[in-house]
C-alpha cells in the first residue's frame, strides 16, 4: 500500500514535468563559428547639393580603409541594391537578404568658404538599429584625413578596437640616378600612402627612422658625413640635432616608451653593444657586453624589457634582457629557437607579441613570436621581408618587400589572413615605421 | 672579460688565418662554380710571380699596376661570415706590405653585406668584416693610424639584382687608398 | 567646655597669675614679718663688781639712763609692730577680698559657661529630634511609595494574566479550526493526487510514445540549428579570449527570430553583437514539420562558447 502510493506520485511528478510548456529549456551550445571579413556596405554619400565635386570621394576612402584593415569585407558600389542617405530610407530587409551585417549612409552638405559637411550614420542591419551617427565639418583639403576618421569610428564600433586608419608612416626611400649614384630620401605619409612628403634627402644612406611615442620626433641614423651618426628631427618643422658620432657604429636607434632614452648601438668598445641613451643628459649606459654582435634593440611597451638580435649563439637569434628605466637588470635570455636566422624584433603595442625578420631555408619572412605561448607564426611567403612595424592598434604589421625588382612596403594582418600592398611611388621603399596615434 | 677581450684581439688574426686554411681547402671543389671569387683562388700561388714582374714591368704607380694584386680592392665574404678566404690572403698581404712600406698610406676599409636579413645586423656584420680585414693588415704590417673602418651595411650594393650573384659582389670589404 | 576655656584664656591666665601671687605673698608676708627681737629682750649679763659710789652712782644714772631708753625705743618697736600688723591684717584684708571677688567673678564666668553649653545642648537636642522627625518622614514616604508600587504590580498581574488567558483561548481556537480545513486539504489532495496518478497510469503508455517521437523531432531541429547558426556566426577577431554568451531567442512558425535577448552578457558589445547577428542570420531555423511539435520551441537558449 504505502509503495504504490509512493509510486503513484513519482509517476505523477514526471508526468506533470514532462507535459510542462517547454520554457527556454532547449539550450543550444555553440562552439565555433567562422573566421572572415565582415560584410559591410557603404552607400556613396549624397553629394548632390555641391557645387562643385571634392577632390576625393569620401566613401570610396571609407571602403578602401575598411577593405585593407582585412576585418571587414565591403560590397562592391556596383553591387548596391539601394543608395538611401538617411536612415528612414533604409530598408532592412533588403539588405539582410544580402546578409549585409552593417549599412553606412551619409550625405555632404556646403558649409560655405571652402568647408563642408558629412553626416553619416552607421547601422546594425540585423537589429535595424542605429549603432553611430556623427556630423562632422571640414575643409576641402582635409578631405582624405576626415575620410580616415569615419573609418577610425566605424572600426571601433564594430571591432571594439581602436582604428588607425589616421596614423601615418615614416619609410626610407633610395632612389638611382642615371650616373649610377643614389639620393635616399625620409618620407612620411599617411597610413594609405598618401599625402607623402619628404623631410630629408641625403646622397648617403638614411637608415632605421623610428618615432617618438608623442609622434612628434624622427630619430635615424645618417651617413652624410660618410660614417654612420644618429639624428633627431622634429616632423613638422624639420629641425634636427646630431644625438651621437661615435667612432664605429651610431645605429639601430628607439625611442623608449616613456620618451626619455634612445636605445641604440654602438662599436666604440669595438664591438657592437646595445646602449641606452638619456635624451636630456646625454648620459650612456651599455646593456649588453659580448663579443658578439648585439643590435635592433627594441622596448616592450612597458619600458621594462629590450629585445635585440644578437649572433652570440653563432647565428642571429632574438634575446631579451630586462630593463629598470635605462639600465639593464639581469642577464639576457634567448628569444627564439626556430629557424637559422631570426632578426630585428619588435614588439607588439600590447607587449604580447614579437614580430621579426625570420629565415629559413634561404627566405626571410615575416614572423611572429606569442611570448606566453613561445608559438611562432610565419606571416608571410615571399623571401625578403623585413624590417616588420605594428600598427598602434595592433592589428596590422607593415613591412618591406621585394617585388618586381622594386623595394615594396607591404602589410599583413597580425593573424596572416589578410595581406596588402602598400603602392608608393618610384625608388626602392624600405624600413617602414608606423605612427603612434595621433595627438593631433 | 677585459683579459678575454684582449686575448681575443691577439688570437684573432690567429684564429682568422686558421678558418682560411680550413674553409680554403673546405671550398675548394665549389670554388669553381663561383665566377669571379674562381679567379681569386687561383691567383693564391701566382701572386708572389706576378707581384715580381709588376716591380719590373710597370712604370707606373705601384698601385695602378693592374698586374699587382694590389690592384685588387675588394674581398669578398660568405654570408652572415667574416672570415677571410684563403685565396685573399695573398692580396691582403700585398695591401699590407705596401701600407708598411709607405707610412704616408691611409686607407678605408669598408664594410658592405648582400640584402638578406635584417639591415642593421647587416650594418654590424660590415663592420665586422672591415675589422676582419683591418686585423689582418695590421698583423702583417700595416699600422693602426694607416686604417678606417666604416661599415654600409646593404645601403650601397655593388650589384642591384636580388639573386645570390648580386649577392656575392655585395659581400665584400672595399680597401680604399686615401692617400698613397 | 574647651572653648570656652580658649576663648577666655588671657583673662583666666591673668587670673590664675594674680592667685598665685597672691598665695605667694601671704606665705613670704609670714616670713617677712619682723619677729619679736628675742635677742634684744635678753637682758644684758652684768658683771657685779665693786666698784665706787660716785662712780657707781654714775654708773646707776647711766644705767637707768640706758633702761629708760631701751624702755622707749622697746615701747616704739612695740608700736611700729603694731602698726606693722595693723597694717598687715588691712592689707590682708583687701587680698581676702580681692579674692572673694575673684571667686565671684570665676563662679559668675563658670556659671556663663555653664548656661552657653546648656544652651548649645539644647541646640543640639532640638537638632537631633528634627532630624528624627525628618528621617520618620521618609520611612514613611518610602513604605507608602513601596506600598503603592506592590499594589500597581499586582494590579498589572492580573490584567496580564487576564490578557494572556484570553489569547490563548483565542489561539487554540484558530489552530483546531485551521487543523481542521489542513486536514480537509490533505484529504482533498490526497484525493487529488491518487486520481491523477490513476490518470497518468492510464494514459503512460500513450504519452510516452507521443513524447518519444515529438523528442525525436525536437533533437533533428536543435542539431539543424546548431549547424545553421554555427555557419553564421563571424567570429570577432581581436576580441579577447574566453568570452561567452548566452542569448533567448523568440522564435515564431515558420522559423523566423522575432527576438533575441542577452540573458547572459560577455560584457564585450563587440562579441555580444556578433551573437545576435549570427542567430537572426540564421533565420528562418529549421522546425519540426508538427505545428504541435514546434510550439515547443518558441524559445530557445543559445550558449555561444567558442573553444580555444
Amino acid at each position: 500500500m504505502k509503495l504504490r502510493h509512493l509510486l503513484s506520485i513519482v509517476c505523477g511528478g514526471l508526468w506533470l514535468i514532462m507535459s510542462l510548456p517547454l520554457q527556454a529549456a532547449l539550450t543550444i551550445q555553440i562552439t565555433e563559428g567562422v573566421v572572415g571579413a565582415m560584410p559591410i556596405a557603404i552607400v556613396p554619400f549624397d553629394n548632390s547639393t555641391l557645387k562643385s565635386p571634392l577632390p576625393y570621394n569620401l566613401s570610396d576612402i571609407i571602403t578602401t580603409d575598411l577593405g585593407r584593415s582585412g576585418r571587414f569585407a565591403p560590397m562592391p558600389e556596383q553591387d548596391l541594391i539601394a543608395r538611401p542617405h538617411d536612415g528612414s530610407a533604409v530598408r532592412f530587409a533588403d539588405w539582410r537578404l544580402l546578409n549585409m551585417e552593417s549599412l553606412v549612409v551619409g550625405r555632404l552638405r556646403e558649409l560655405g568658404g571652402a568647408r563642408y559637411e558629412v553626416q553619416f550614420q552607421l547601422f546594425d542591419v540585423f537589429k535595424g538599429e542605429q549603432l553611430a551617427g556623427y556630423s562632422i565639418a571640414f575643409a576641402a583639403d582635409d578631405v582624405r584625413r576626415t575620410a580616415h576618421r569615419i573609418s577610425d569610428l566605424i572600426y571601433e564600433k564594430l571591432t571594439g578596437q581602436r582604428g588607425a586608419f589616421s596614423t601615418r608612416i615614416a619609410y626610407i626611400t633610395a632612389i638611382k640616378a642615371a650616373d649610377k649614384s643614389r639620393e635616399y630620401r625620409l618620407s612620411i605619409a599617411d597610413a594609405d600612402g598618401f599625402n607623402e612628403q619628404v623631410i630629408l634627402d641625403s646622397k648617403q644612406p638614411l637608415m632605421s627612422p623610428s618615432w617618438s611615442p608623442d609622434g612628434e620626433k624622427l630619430v635615424y641614423v645618417t651617413f652624410e658625413s660618410g660614417r654612420p651618426e644618429i639624428f633627431v628631427q622634429e616632423v613638422f618643422s624639420g629641425e634636427r640635432r646630431r644625438i651621437t658620432d661615435f667612432p664605429g657604429l651610431n645605429n639601430a636607434p628607439v625611442w623608449s616608451p616613456d620618451g626619455r632614452y634612445l636605445a641604440m648601438t654602438l662599436s666604440k668598445t669595438g664591438n657592437p653593444e646595445v646602449h641606452t641613451y638619456n635624451l636630456q643628459t646625454g648620459a650612456l649606459s651599455q646593456v649588453t657586453r659580448h663579443p658578439g654582435i648585439d643590435t635592433e634593440p627594441n622596448w616592450s611597451p612597458d619600458g621594462r624589457k629590450l629585445v635585440f638580435t644578437s649572433d652570440r649563439g653563432g647565428r642571429p637569434q632574438l634575446y631579451m634582457v630586462n630593463m629598470s628605466g635605462a639600465n639593464k637588470s639581469g642577464q639576457p635570455q634567448r628569444l627564439t629557437f626556430e629557424g637559422e636566422y631570426n632578426s630585428r624584433g619588435t614588439f607588439s603595442p600590447d607587449g604580447q607579441r614579437l614580430a621579426m625578420v625570420h629565415g629559413q631555408q634561404g627566405a626571410f619572412r615575416i614572423a611572429v613570436l606569442e611570448l606566453a605561448s613561445r608559438n611562432l607564426q610565419v606571416l608571410t611567403d615571399s623571401r625578403l621581408d623585413e624590417s616588420p612595424s605594428f600598427a598602434p592598434n595592433g592589428s596590422m604589421i607593415i613591412y618591406a618587400t621585394e617585388s618586381q625588382n622594386r623595394g615594396v612596403l607591404a602589410a599583413v594582418s597580425v593573424d596572416g589572413r589578410v595581406h596588402q600592398r602598400l603602392e608608393l611611388q618610384q625608388g626602392d621603399v624600405r624600413e617602414p615605421a608606423w605612427s603612434p596615434f595621433s595627438t593631433q | 672579460m677585459k683579459t678575454l677581450s684582449r686575448l681575443s684581439i691577439v688570437l684573432l688574426p690567429v684564429m682568422l688565418f686558421a678558418g682560411c686554411e680550413s674553409l680554403g681547402t673546405q671550398e675548394g671543389a665549389t670554388v669553381e662554380d663561383r665566377g669571379t671569387i674562381a679567379e681569386g683562388a687561383e691567383g693564391a700561388e701566382g701572386a708572389q710571380a706576378r707581384g715580381a714582374r709588376a716591380g719590373t714591368a710597370f712604370e707606373g704607380h705601384p698601385l695602378e699596376d693592374p698586374a699587382s694584386l694590389l690592384s685588387q680592392r675588394v674581398i669578398y665574404f660568405d654570408f652572415d661570415s667574416a672570415s677571410i678566404r684563403a685565396a685573399d690572403r695573398p692580396v691582403l698581404q700585398a695591401h699590407a706590405e705596401y701600407l708598411a712600406g709607405h707610412g704616408a698610406a691611409t686607407v678605408s676599409l669598408e664594410g658592405h653585406t648582400d640584402e638578406r636579413g635584417s639591415r642593421e645586423y647587416n650594418i654590424a656584420l660590415g663592420e665586422r668584416r672591415a675589422k676582419a680585414v683591418r686585423q689582418l693588415l695590421l698583423f702583417q704590417g700595416a699600422s693602426p693610424v694607416q686604417l678606417e673602418t666604416v661599415s654600409f651595411g646593404e645601403e650601397r650594393p655593388l650589384a642591384d639584382g636580388h639573386d645570390e650573384s648580386a649577392w656575392q659582389q655585395n659581400r665584400r670589404v672595399e680597401i680604399n687608398y686615401k692617400t698613397r | 567646655m574647651f572653648r570656652v576655656i580658649r576663648n577666655n584664656l588671657v583673662p583666666i591666665l591673668i587670673a590664675l597669675a594674680v592667685h598665685a601671687v597672691l598665695f605667694l605673698m601671704l606665705f613670704i608676708g609670714f616670713d617677712w614679718t619682723p619677729k619679736p627681737a628675742t635677742l634684744q629682750n635678753q637682758p644684758n649679763v652684768v658683771k657685779a663688781t665693786a666698784v665706787d659710789a660716785g662712780k657707781v652712782k654714775a654708773e646707776l644714772d647711766r644705767l637707768k639712763q640706758a633702761e629708760r631708753q631701751k624702755q622707749q625705743q622697746e615701747a616704739a618697736r612695740i608700736d611700729k609692730l603694731k602698726q606693722q600688723e595693723r597694717e598687715m591684717q588691712q592689707r590682708r584684708a583687701a587680698e581676702e577680698k580681692n579674692l572673694a571677688e575673684l571667686k565671684k567673678k570665676r563662679a559668675a564666668e563658670e556659671r556663663r559657661q555653664q548656661q552657653e553649653q546648656q544652651r548649645l545642648q539644647k541646640i543640639k537636642e532640638e537638632k537631633a529630634a528634627l532630624e528624627q522627625k525628618r528621617l520618620a518622614e521618609q520611612k514613611l514616604l518610602a513604605e507608602l511609595e513601596r506600598k503603592r508600587k506592590v499594589e500597581q504590580a499586582e494590579a498589572k498581574k492580573i490584567a496580564e494574566a487576564k490578557k494572556a488567558a484570553e489569547a490563548k483561548k483565542a489561539a487554540e481556537a484558530k489552530k483546531a479550526e485551521e487543523e481542521a480545513r489542513r486536514k480537509a486539504a490533505e484529504a482533498k489532495r490526497r484525493e487529488d493526487e491518487r486520481r491523477q496518478a490513476l490518470m497518468a497510469q492510464l494514459d503512460a503508455e500513450e504519452t510516452e510514445r507521443a513524447e518519444a517521437a515529438a523528442q525525436g523531432e525536437i533533437d533533428k531541429s536543435l542539431a539543424l540549428i546548431r549547424q545553421k547558426v554555427t555557419r553564421h556566426w563571424l567570429k570577432p577577431a581581436g576580441v579577447p579570449k574566453g568570452l561567452a554568451c548566452t542569448v533567448r531567442v523568440h522564435i515564431i512558425p515558420g522559423g523566423d527570430v522575432v527576438g533575441v535577448t542577452i540573458i547572459k552578457s560577455s560584457g564585450n558589445a563587440v562579441f555580444d553583437r556578433s551573437v545576435e547577428s549570427a542567430v537572426r542570420k540564421a533565420a528562418p531555423l529549421p522546425l519540426p514539420a508538427d505545428p504541435a511539435v514546434a510550439a515547443r520551441m518558441r524559445e530557445i537558449d543559445f550558449e555561444f562558447i567558442p573553444e580555444a
